[in-house]
């Protein structure tokens, strides 16, 4: 996280002369970032590799111990050791951010690709869409479409994705809007290329990279928003182990187990934490370009 | 006559570089001193120095001593009460120097307030006054206007009022024309010699263009990447310059009427301040270098009582300025 | 034009925006599959009793029919009736309403008065420790769902500590208050986090700017070049932020009024959807979008009067 502090403009306006061109320095916070989404894929892929218990083995005898040497998350309400199945819901968590996000990134980028070189009818249609939007809270908006379509996960991926993809297209939009204005899209079209070619082989690559920087931030977002909705019942249900289901598990214990919900939620901050810090470091290397 | 500024020995170190080296003047009660040099010459950074106001980053060694203290040595606490109150500054851009968000009037009578204790009516009285003897038109109403609602002449204007406004001794102006067109840089230099007699107030004034200082000014300092090349009474430079440089300058610029051109008539660039050559620093450029020119920095020497120069062939360029005569 | 002009030109411009809301809440709504009679009854009801509720609902008239008298419901502010209450939408939604409002206006003056102070400390020692921490903390706080904050301040403040009410709003403004602190607390502190970041980083830039560098050769002091030249252009950017948080603001008092069982909008709105009480979340969802779009008239309006340079805009 420390930027280089030297390196800020003190005096405004002031060219500072004979700065080169170096690699990217690798600055520890994106190396942390990146160091802790490795950790939470490797969980997701291989959970029973490298949780110490089976998620669902009850234990009737042992249930609701504290953190402990044999349990350091402890145990719920059915015994079931607390780290395994934090370690489990990684993988849902995981697949959470991939699948809220793939969709509404590809088809958000060509739908702003294509809605920003040909402008027109298209163009206000969908700025009016994004007024609209941002008048309603995205929240709301997902939990209205999840209310329609019954709670759990698919729908949720649905719900997400049928709003999210407006984000991208609009952050895309405005990127293309501002490569049309440089000479080789015009170049481009002197030539005869056919548009196709024009917005995908030579706008697009251009534009792409905040599109990149999004998409890791939109990552923990979504990690974030689905562990909400698997909170409120709306997202993940029950027996699948998912962080935010696991903390509504522990709400009913506050009192008496909090480990049951404290540490869920712990991962949920690292899980947000590596996303962002590695979406910090991607922008540092695109702004660099 | 003790100066009212004397500035000894001002360095400047940015991290590996030292934009300021070594800059020495001294000023009198009622004089006007001009600064000239080329662009990232350091007269900005000198300017700022002097008042403490550059960013932490910036290390300043050396001396200002003014009256007789060194305001380099002063504690904050003590050299605000200086800032605008005895040393008043004018920025170079007043685009960026004045608050976007603030009418001009507040701008003037928190200063009025700060310094004179004037506020309320009284403060917007006086301000109203020193639009007025800026030439702002209209000055009542203007008061609350913002910057943005000013032409760039106008701004111009609101900046040096607000400079007025704690009634300074000394006013440091930074390139307070290089923005404006001839006839509003005409009216501006004139105000600022009003100034200076009404008020009878010193004056630094900062440019690019010798042409100004012709016309303005009762001594010069040229500079060059960070140190002083020649200095001496307007007119006696004017005459016999004795430095390389400044013939230099003074060539670029042959005309009045030419006068608004930034310099541009030296062939080559001003060198890096994080690779300054180690002799004399216009030896990269100058056509008249010899070799002990790149030995080592050439010490200022007299020339006359209060004329010196850093130049090795001084007798050569007022040589040659004398045949171009 | 004036500003009581400009903002009534504004105002017209949310009808538009919400009528929009308004269709596609109802084509969300209606043109989904499934018969919500039939999830709301369960699919072992009679027929007698589907088509009973399909006909108090209007389901069993043709959608173009429905659409209209949709329209006319949402135009005249009869968001119909709740399926489940019995009540209309509109009294059930004004009744709860103010319990949101006085939520989400806690949080807003919470994390204001959270966020200036940190984002002026780190600001003004950028790059130093203590800058270091107050963002490591806003990195951290940025990570954290408002459920999870909420549930932390739960388990600590009022379950532990039993300084606080572990739900519900008491009876009374002045129980109101202190019923909606914590969870005002937990709201705040997220959008603080948002507000801290975006805050410091405007002070960064305007710590840097020329007219604070000349407002120091004037003389003033440094309070009152930080208190008036700093502070009033950075609020700038950060009452953009303000309203563009708007959304993740009530986002987030959906999810605050269900960890602490507070009965303002946002629970019932959740409420609602698990009792697939459809008039009442498609009438909640256009009164949160007319409410939305009233704060961004009042963040243009604020910000008309901060910047001088956006009148003419
Ligand atoms: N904060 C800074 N960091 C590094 N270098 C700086 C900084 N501020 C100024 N400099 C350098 O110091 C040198 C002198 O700058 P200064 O602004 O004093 O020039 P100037 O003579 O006022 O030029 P101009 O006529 O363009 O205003 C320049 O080379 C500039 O690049
Ligand atoms: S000292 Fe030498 S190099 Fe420098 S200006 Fe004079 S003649 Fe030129
Ligand atoms: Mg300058």
């Amino acid at each position: 996280m420390s930027e280089v502090a030297a390196a800020a403009p003190a005096l405004a306006g002031a060219a500072t002369p004979g700065r080169t061109r170096r690699l990217p320095r690798l600055r520890p916070g994106p190396l942390l970032g990146a160091a802790i989404v490795l950790l939470l894929l490797v969980c997701a892929v291989a959970p029973d590799w490298v949780a110490p218990y089976s998620p669902l083995k009850f234990d009737y005898r042992g249930t609701l111990r504290p953190p402990s040497w044999a349990h350091p998350f402890g145990t719920d309400n059915f015994g079931r050791d607390i780290l395994s199945r934090v370690i489990w819901a990684t993988r849902i968590d995981m697949q959470i951010a991939i699948f809220s996000t793939l969709f509404p990134a590809v088809f958000g980028t060509v739908a702003g690709c294509l809605v920003g070189y040909f402008g027109g009818v298209a163009d206000l249609l969908f700025r009016r869409l994004v007024d609209l939007v941002v008048t309603v809270p995205f929240l709301v908006l997902v939990i209205a479409i999840v209310a329609v379509l019954g709670p759990g996960l698919v729908n949720m991926y649905v719900a997400v994705s049928a709003v999210g993809w407006i984000f991208y297209a609009r952050l895309m939009r405005g990127e293309i809007l501002a490569q049309k204005r440089r000479d080789y899209a015009a170049a481009g079209r002197v030539m005869g290329y056919g548009w196709p070619r024009i917005v995908f082989r030579h706008l697009l690559p251009n534009a792409i990279s905040p599109v990149l920087v999004f998409w890791m931030t939109d990552m923990a977002l979504c990690i974030l928003l689905g562990s909400s909705l698997g909170y409120l019942g709306l997202g993940a249900q029950p027996p699948t182990a998912e962080w935010g289901v696991l903390i509504a598990d522990g709400k009913n214990f506050m009192t008496t187990a909090w480990w049951m919900s404290i540490f869920p939620g712990m991962a949920i901050v690292l899980a947000g934490i590596g996303f962002s810090l590695l979406g910090d470091g991607v922008a540092a290397l695109v702004r660099r370009r | 006559m003790t100066s009212l500024l004397e500035v000894r020995d001002l360095a400047v170190q940015i991290g590996p570089a030292r934009p300021v080296d070594g800059v020495s003047f001294a000023l009198a009660r009622g004089e006007v001193l001009g600064i000239v040099g080329e662009s990232g010459s350091g007269k900005s950074l000198t300017l700022r120095a002097i008042l403490k106001l550059l960013p932490g980053i910036a290390r300043t060694s050396g001396a200002a001593l003014w009256q007789g203290r060194d305001l380099l040595a002063m504690p904050e606490a003590e050299i605000r009460r200086l800032r605008g109150r005895e040393i008043g500054m004018i920025f170079q851009e007043p685009m960026t120097a004045l608050d976007p968000v603030l009418p001009i009037g507040l701008q003037i009578t928190e200063s009025l307030g700060e310094h004179l204790a004037l506020h309320g009516a009284a403060a917007r009285r006086r301000a109203v006054e020193l639009l007025d003897l800026v030439g702002i038109p209209g000055a009542r109403r203007r008061l609350d206007s913002f910057p943005h609602e000013f032409s760039g002449g106008m701004r111009q204007r609101a900046m040096i009022a607000i400079a007025l406004a704690g009634e300074p001794k000394l006013l440091l102006a930074d390139e307070p024309t290089t923005a404006l067109d001839v006839t509003i840089q005409d009216q501006i230099l004139r105000l600022l010699l009003r100034l200076r007699d009404e008020l009878a107030m010193s004056v630094i004034l900062v440019t690019h263009d010798l042409g100004i200082v012709a016309g303005t000014c009762d001594r010069v300092a040229v500079l060059y990447a960070g140190r002083i090349m020649e200095t001496g009474p307007t007119g006696a430079i004017y005459r016999t310059p004795g430095h390389a440089y400044t013939l230099g300058l003074m060539r670029s610029v042959p005309h009045r009427a030419l006068a608004r051109q930034r310099l541009q008539g030296i062939p080559g660039v001003p060198p890096d301040p994080g690779r300054m050559p180690p002799g004399c620093r216009f030896a990269p450029r100058c056509t008249l270098a010899v070799a002990a020119c790149h030995q080592a920095p050439p010490p200022l020497r007299p020339l006359g009582p209060t004329h010196a120069t850093a130049c090795l062939r001084a007798e050569a360029v007022a040589g040659m300025a004398a045949v171009a005569a | 034009m004036g500003i009581v002009g400009r903002i009534g030109l504004r105002l017209l411009q949310i009808v538009p925006t919400v009528a929009l809301v308004a269709v596609l809440m109802f084509a969300l709504m209606r043109l989904l599959p499934g018969d919500p009679a039939i999830q709301l009854l369960g699919d072992r009801a009679t027929d007698a009793s589907l088509a009973r509720l399909r006909h108090e609902m209007g389901f069993d008239r043709s959608v173009s029919a429905q659409f209209w008298s949709y329209l006319e419901h949402v135009a005249t502010l009869r968001l119909g009736d709740s399926i489940t209450m019995h009540v209309p939408v509109t009294r059930l939604i004004l009744d709860r309403l103010p319990i949101t409002l006085m939520l989400t206006g806690m949080a807003t003056v919470l994390a204001l008065l959270i966020a200036v102070p940190l984002a002026f400390v780190a600001a003004l020692r950028e790059g130093g420790a203590v800058d270091l921490a107050i963002r490591m903390l806003g990195q951290v706080g940025l990570s954290m769902p408002v459920f999870y904050l909420g549930l932390i301040l739960l388990i600590t403040l009022a379950a532990g500590l039993g300084w606080f009410p572990v739900g519900g709003i008491g009876g009374g403004f002045v129980e109101n208050l202190y019923y909606l602190f914590l969870p005002a607390l937990t709201l705040a502190l997220s959008l603080a986090m948002v507000l801290m970041r975006n805050l410091r980083e405007a002070l960064i830039e305007v710590l840097h700017a020329e007219f604070v560098q000349f407002a120091t050769a004037k003389g003033l002091r440094r309070r009152l070049v930080l208190g008036r030249h700093v502070l009033r252009n950075a609020l700038v950017p950060t009452v953009t932020l303000l309203g563009l948080q708007i959304g993740s603001l009530v986002g987030g008092a959906v999810i605050t009024e269900s960890v602490f069982a507070i009965p303002g909008v946002g629970r019932l709105m959740i409420d609602s959807i698990f009792a697939r009480d459809y008039a009442v979340v498609q009438g909640l969802t256009i009164v949160l979008a007319v409410l939305v779009s009233l704060v961004f008239l009042l963040v243009d309006t604020v910000q008309g009067l901060l910047d001088p340079r956006q009148e003419a805009a």
